[in-house]
């Protein structure tokens, strides 16, 4: 990264968002930073660093749970209050990807502000409705399935919103890897409500595959109102192969992701209603 | 002894002298420098010594064939802290081998520092030196290249066809037949056995397809080059063959030995890669051409791409044998790739048999014939396993095949035919490294023993044909059996000096190139056994082609076996001189015939060390038989040294055997596969080796796990991606996945020690054996489960789901 | 800039690039005990401590450790005093080549301060970016139970 000339340690959000504005498109906030490192992109001269602006913060109210964007994989994982959240899947998951001491580095608004297709928690915070405070001089919520559809450039991400009114829903994600470490041929994350035996509400997000992240109403409109059975799923897993895009790169081709995602339905399934097939 | 724990099991078989160092592990020797970090690989030693060295990077090729047609570096060569560019056109024009082997060397000479051709993509097209790494990279994108591309080969099997493109077309020295892209081709023949095969009751004939894959130390491939005050070139460099290296460099670069010295630090792991040649001819001639120090440490892409890999190979395999399952005839074809160019070409071949071939050796007729040929892809090398990995993924897997063929329990088969204590086998002679052999006796092999443990940790019975299933998935275990070498007979050559100190402690150099084997501890162990002294009393160096003695280098399992033979003999002979002047002291006669002659690593129970029954060492003392009388190591070092009859007392041994006794193993594998994903999850890995005694029985286990986590590495996740140009598409290790961690399955090693009368100390060697086992072992337990033979590797979902959904893969 | 890190406990300011990461500081002044392999976050080998989380230095930005504590192998333990988890390495065979060794170390003190009973599984977990290509795993795992084992009963430090 030889053209960095500046890295400045912003004081405040307005500070931050002042300092971006001025200098537009050579500047970039750094979350973990360890895609501007990754990436070196030679457009870049000017390093903003948030870590002084009191987003490292994990908070809960009776609205739900707010995650600062300066919070690392790990804190999430260890947070009590996400760890409760829709059945901990997202705690979880945030304690087992990419490895140890990524897991210390990886902010959750480096996170979304990167948004790679093959990413994990992207889809998985989509699939479980979260939303994201913004800063661009004043805040503004917007769901996060639309701020990774229309990204605001400059935009500060403040932090992510998980809604109470998801916190007793049930959180699964489940993902194909050809080692532990390694990053997604096929993710496949899902938030399903039930009233007794019948689902309620459910979104259906996949990602890697190898596009970016995507919920699929097509297929989560087929869960709604039905029974938390097998035959429910099974049509599911008929249906979804063909609806979802696939492609073909290093890891897979697109007709062995068509497999996956049957089998992620699969998995679905079994962690649904408890049963293996 | 018997030492059992969760994972490792550790017992013996036999009996054999009782040992106070020998057998037990102590601490590695340079165990606590590494652990706190100190600066002792190549790099560190470079930042430490040189700050203000000139840094190297490489320009390579990025078409697969072809000529360049011009190349022009003077934008590179004008940029401010550049200091160096080379290319063909300035560079010397000696034709060699990176290969580093023993002399004369196998492998042809088909390299060149720099050519106007380039071969592959990610060959050498010019490097450049400059004040920093940054520097050197814009100049590289400075050097302005044209090339004339020109067709290339991409597949193996298209090499030899008829108008095929030739890579070599200069036709080197030692390439076998270059116009037909043949760089070796072998055809060893015992008994007749297309006539066995069309006799015998049942037979079996398969293809198995093996893959690229890569060492991927740690440490890149490292080195750096200064000139000493006289003008001496001393190469640093992260190397397995010090002296190899040596000689190459001399040879290329028409420097005498006299002004050259390669000196071997600490080494981040080698398994192989770091038997070649790749960087210190650069950097040496950087240091000539400059007057400054110059480093070059491959980037992680580099490794993969331009550095060395493993041998793919194709391998007919068949089998004939009467109906009760005795083997008659073996024959074996490889077809062998070796990228675009014939280093280790010869000889990893010829392992596929030599190595593989012997363990069967109920078999009458035997055939073992190969072509390595040339292709525009990356360049195999030495690597682990040496041939014998690919051998055993075809002739493990057809024996378990042919077991189900007869409806044997494959475990039965294999027993039937192996080879057995006092049995030798006609390949033994009629294949060597490249070459004619050496007939072997077996004189020591748990291997029954090996089966028996292993079979019993897996569940072998309880398990085998069973398809237990768990939802969507199915399981399966399977098992592979295997023998390696010590060294290559009457080849490799080792040599060790030592000499004593005044307080009683000794110095052991040794050409032996620990590369973080902890050669360096065991061979110490060997010596302080001999010398009767605790390991504190060993201070060991190795290696410098100046102050050490010479020694083929880490690699074909040699160490433990042949530089350990070194290590005891100069002990034993130290240990005589030492003897001689207690005698002295003491009054007493001593035949000075027993104190020269020279001393033998063989252990014969009924024919003991005659020196013996005047004096022996024990804890720093020389004690007489006859008088019980002591004297102190060091009162004698004193009086050799001060006060009279002064001398040194010192040695230099070398040893070179005619054995190379085969380590055995028996691996066991319980596996599960996902019938979705065609994922297929290693449940326990057993490995139960034979290694003759253990010297170090926790560093043995290091190596057979180490080896057992790069073979399951290899077997499922490890392979090169292609573009259409042959480039390497997965070049870093985010896409090029070994085990973590958290993929290591529960893996259980079983050692059991066997005396090898004709090893130091009952040893032989365990370094590469481990990693022959997971392709054939994980292969036949997926046939378990699955009923599905898979002739391709690696076993990636992929290839898995297809062959479940009947596609022919 | 000049920044200024506690490293090792020590007090030091050093003149960086702002695009600098912290691996290459360290070894320029001479932390040779932080070791380089893939620069691009894949193998751990790079592993420090910051403020004592693992993190990987090839990766990190120097700027950002402005004002923070570093802690390095050496600085957990060295040949001469060296820490509980590094006797364990070397008494458990856990040490071979020993490229991974002060990057897997470094993961496993992290660990330990705040786990002091680990299980197997969690020992894999806080040490899965430390890739060792030579030794399997194994000793290394039992490397840190032992050396767990040992804090607990107190006799070490
Ligand atoms: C070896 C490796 C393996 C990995 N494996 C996985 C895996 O398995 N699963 C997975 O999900 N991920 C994985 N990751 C990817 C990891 O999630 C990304 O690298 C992540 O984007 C890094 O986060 P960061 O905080 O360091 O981002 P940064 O590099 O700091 O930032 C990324 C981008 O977001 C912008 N940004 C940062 N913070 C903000 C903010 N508050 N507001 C607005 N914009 C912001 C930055 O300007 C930059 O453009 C892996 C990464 C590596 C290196
Ligand atoms: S060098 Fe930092 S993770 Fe590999
Ligand atoms: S000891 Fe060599 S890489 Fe771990």
């Amino acid at each position: 990264m030889g053209r960095i000339t500046q890295y400045y340690h912003a004081t405040s959000l307005e500070d931050a968002f002042a300092k971006a504005k001025q200098l537009g498109p050579v500047a970039a906030y750094v979350g973990g930073g360890v895609e501007l490192v990754l990436r070196r992109n030679p457009e870049i001269t000017t390093l903003i660093d948030l870590s002084h602006c009191g987003l490292d913060y994990i908070a809960a109210s009776r609205e739900g749970i707010e995650i600062g964007s300066q919070t690392t994989l790990t804190t999430i994982s260890r947070s009590a209050d996400i760890r409760q959240y829709a059945g901990g899947s997202l705690a979880w998951w945030a304690g087992h990807i990419a490895h140890n001491n990524l897991r210390d580095m990886i902010t959750v608004g480096g996170v979304i502000g990167r948004n790679q297709p093959w990413n994990d928690v992207v889809p998985h915070l989509v699939a479980l409705g979260a939303q994201v405070r913004l800063f661009d001089g004043t805040e503004r919520i917007t769901p996060l399935s639309d701020y990774i559809e229309a990204k605001q450039p400059g935009a500060i991400i403040k932090g992510v919103l998980l809604s109470a009114g998801n916190a007793g829903s049930r959180g699964f994600l489940w993902r194909f890897t050809r080692t532990q470490q390694d990053i997604s041929t096929l993710h496949f994350s899902a938030l399903v409500n039930c009233d007794g035996k019948v689902m309620t509400a459910a979104n259906l997000v996949f990602a890697g595959r190898p596009g970016h992240a995507a919920l699929y109403p097509r297929l989560s409109e087929e869960l709604v109102g039905k029974s938390l059975s097998h035959e429910t799923f099974a049509r599911l897993a008929e249906m979804a192969p063909d609806l979802v895009e696939v492609g073909t790169d290093l890891r897979a081709t697109g007709e062995f992701r068509r497999e996956l995602v049957r089998a992620a339905i699969v998995n679905l399934d079994e962690h649904m209603t408890g049963v293996a097939q | 002894m018997s030492i059992e724990r969760k994972g490792f099991r550790h017992l013996t078989e036999g009996s054999y002298p009782a040992t106070h160092v020998v057998g037990k592990s102590v601490d590695k020797v340079d165990g606590y420098a590494l652990a706190s970090g100190a600066p002792m690989y190549t790099d560190d030693i470079a930042a430490r010594d040189f700050p203000n060295r000139l840094h190297g990077r490489i320009l390579t090729s990025s078409i697969a064939n072809g000529v360049i047609i011009s190349i022009d570096t003077s934008a590179a060569e004008a940029l401010p802290g550049v200091r160096l560019v080379l290319t063909w056109k300035n560079t010397p024009r000696t034709f060699y081998t990176t290969a580093g082997q023993g002399w004369p060397e196998p492998s042809p000479y088909d390299n060149q520092m720099f050519t106007e051709r380039v071969r592959f993509v990610g060959d050498r097209v010019a490097a450049v030196f400059a004040d920093s790494i940054d520097i050197a990279e814009q100049a590289l994108r400075l050097i302005k290249v044209s090339f004339k591309e020109e067709p290339a080969v991409l597949d193996a099997d298209d090499a030899m066809k008829p108008g095929a493109p030739i890579v070599h077309p200069e036709d080197p020295k030692g390439a076998y037949d270059s116009a037909h892209n043949v760089a070796a081709h072998l055809d060893i023949n015992v008994g007749d056995v297309d006539k066995a095969l069309a006799e015998s009751e049942v037979t079996i004939s398969e293809t198995f397809q093996t893959h690229y894959a890569q060492h991927t130390p740690m440490e890149t491939h490292t080195a750096f080059a200064y000139t000493d005050d006289m003008g001496k070139v001393v190469i640093v460099s992260s190397t397995q063959v010090p002296w190899h290296a040596r000689r190459i460099v001399s040879r290329v670069l028409d420097i005498p030995m006299s002004k050259l010295r390669v000196v071997k630090p600490r080494i981040g792991g080698g398994y192989g890669t770091k038997q070649e040649i790749l960087i210190d001819d650069l950097v040496a001639y950087g240091t000539i051409k400059t007057g400054l120090p110059c480093e070059i440490e491959l980037t992680r892409k580099e490794e993969f791409v331009s550095s060395r890999t493993r041998h793919p190979m194709k391998i007919d395999m068949s089998i004939g044998c009467d109906k009760q399952g005795h083997f008659r005839a073996l024959k074996m074809y490889v077809l062998s790739n070796t990228g675009a160019y014939g280093s280790h070409s010869l000889t990893v071949m010829s392992n596929t048999g030599s190595k593989t071939l012997p363990l069967y050796n109920k078999a009458t007729d035997v055939r073992f014939f190969g072509d390595a040929v040339y292709t525009n892809l990356p360049v195999p090398g030495a690597y682990r396993g040496y041939g014998a990995t690919q051998g055993y993924a075809a002739l493990e897997c057809t024996i378990d095949d042919l077991a189900a063929k007869l409806g044997m329990d494959p475990i039965e088969l294999r027993k039937m035919n192996m080879i057995r204590v006092g049995e030798g086998s006609p390949i033994f002679e009629a294949l060597g490294e490249g070459r004619q052999g050496v007939a072997q006796t077996i004189k020591s092999s748990s291997l029954p023993t090996l089966i028996d443990l292993g079979a019993e940790a897996i569940g072998w019975t309880e398990k085998r044909g069973k398809r237990t299933r768990n939802g969507h998935k199915v399981r399966g275990v399977g098992m592979s059996m295997h023998m390696q070498g010590s060294g290559i007979p009457l080849i490799d050559m080792a040599s060790a000096s030592i000499k004593l100190n005044e307080d009683g402690s000794y110095f052991l150099t040794m050409g032996a190139t620990d590369i973080g084997t902890g050669s360096d501890t065991i061979l110490s162990q060997m010596a302080a056994e001999v010398l009767g002294v605790t390991m504190d009393k060993i201070s060991a160096l190795s290696s410098d082609t100046d102050l050490t003695p010479f020694d083929v280098g880490a690699y074909a399992s040699s160490t433990t076996f042949v530089s350990g033979g070194a290590v005891v003999k100069a002990a034993k002979a130290v240990r005589n001189q030492i003897f001689s002047v207690a005698a002295e002291m003491l009054g007493e006669e001593l035949d000075q015939q027993l104190v020269i002659a020279e001393p033998k690593v063989e252990w014969d129970n009924t024919q003991p060390d005659p020196i013996l029954s005047f004096y022996r060492m024990d804890d720093g003392n020389v004690v007489s038989a006859r008088s019980g009388k002591k004297v102190s190591v060091s009162d004698i070092a004193y009086r050799a040294y001060y006060e009279i009859n002064q001398h040194q007392i010192a040695t230099t041994q070398s040893f070179v055997s005619p054995y190379s006794p085969p380590p055995f193993a028996a691996h066991f594998v319980e596996i599960e596969v996902d019938e979705l994903t065609g994922k297929v999850e290693v449940l326990k890995y057993v490995a139960a080796v034979d290694c003759g005694v253990s010297i170090n029985p926790d560093l043995v286990r290091g190596q057979i796990m180490g080896a057992v986590a790069n073979g399951i590495g290899f077997a499922l996740t490890e392979e090169y991606h292609f573009g259409s140009h042959g480039n390497m598409t997965n070049s870093s290790l985010f896409d090029y996945k070994i085990l973590s961690r958290r993929d290591m399955p529960p893996t259980e090693v079983i050692v059991v020690d066997n005396y090898e009368p004709t090893g130091p100390w009952g040893a032989k060697s365990v370094a590469e054996i481990g990693i022959n086992g997971a392709i054939p072992a994980i292969g036949n337990a997926i046939f378990d489960a699955t009923g599905i033979r898979l002739h391709r590797t690696p076993y990636t979902p992929d290839k898995v789901l297809a062959a479940l959904r009947g596609k022919s893969i | 800039m000049t920044i200024s890190i506690n490293v090792n406990t020590v007090e030091r300011s050093f003149d960086i690039q702002p695009g600098e990461v912290l691996l290459d500081v360290l070894r320029r002044e001479g932390y040779l005990e932080v070791k380089g392999s893939c620069h691009s976050g894949d193998c751990g080998a790079c592993t420090v401590l910051l403020d004592g989380r693992p993190v990987a230095s090839c990766l990190i930005l120097v700027a950002k450790a402005d004002g923070h504590a570093v802690t390095t192998v050496r600085g957990i333990g060295d040949q001469a005093h060296p820490h509980v988890l590094q006797e364990a390495f070397v008494k458990n065979g856990a040490v071979q080549c020993g490229y991974c060794v002060p990057g897997a170390i470094t993961s496993a003190k992290a660990l330990l301060d705040e786990n002091p009973d680990p299980t197997e599984e969690e020992i894999r977990l806080a040490m899965d970016s430390n890739y060792c290509r030579c030794t399997g795993y194994e000793q290394q795992v039992e490397a840190v139970l032992d050396a767990a084992a040992q804090l607990r009963k107190g006799d070490k430090k």
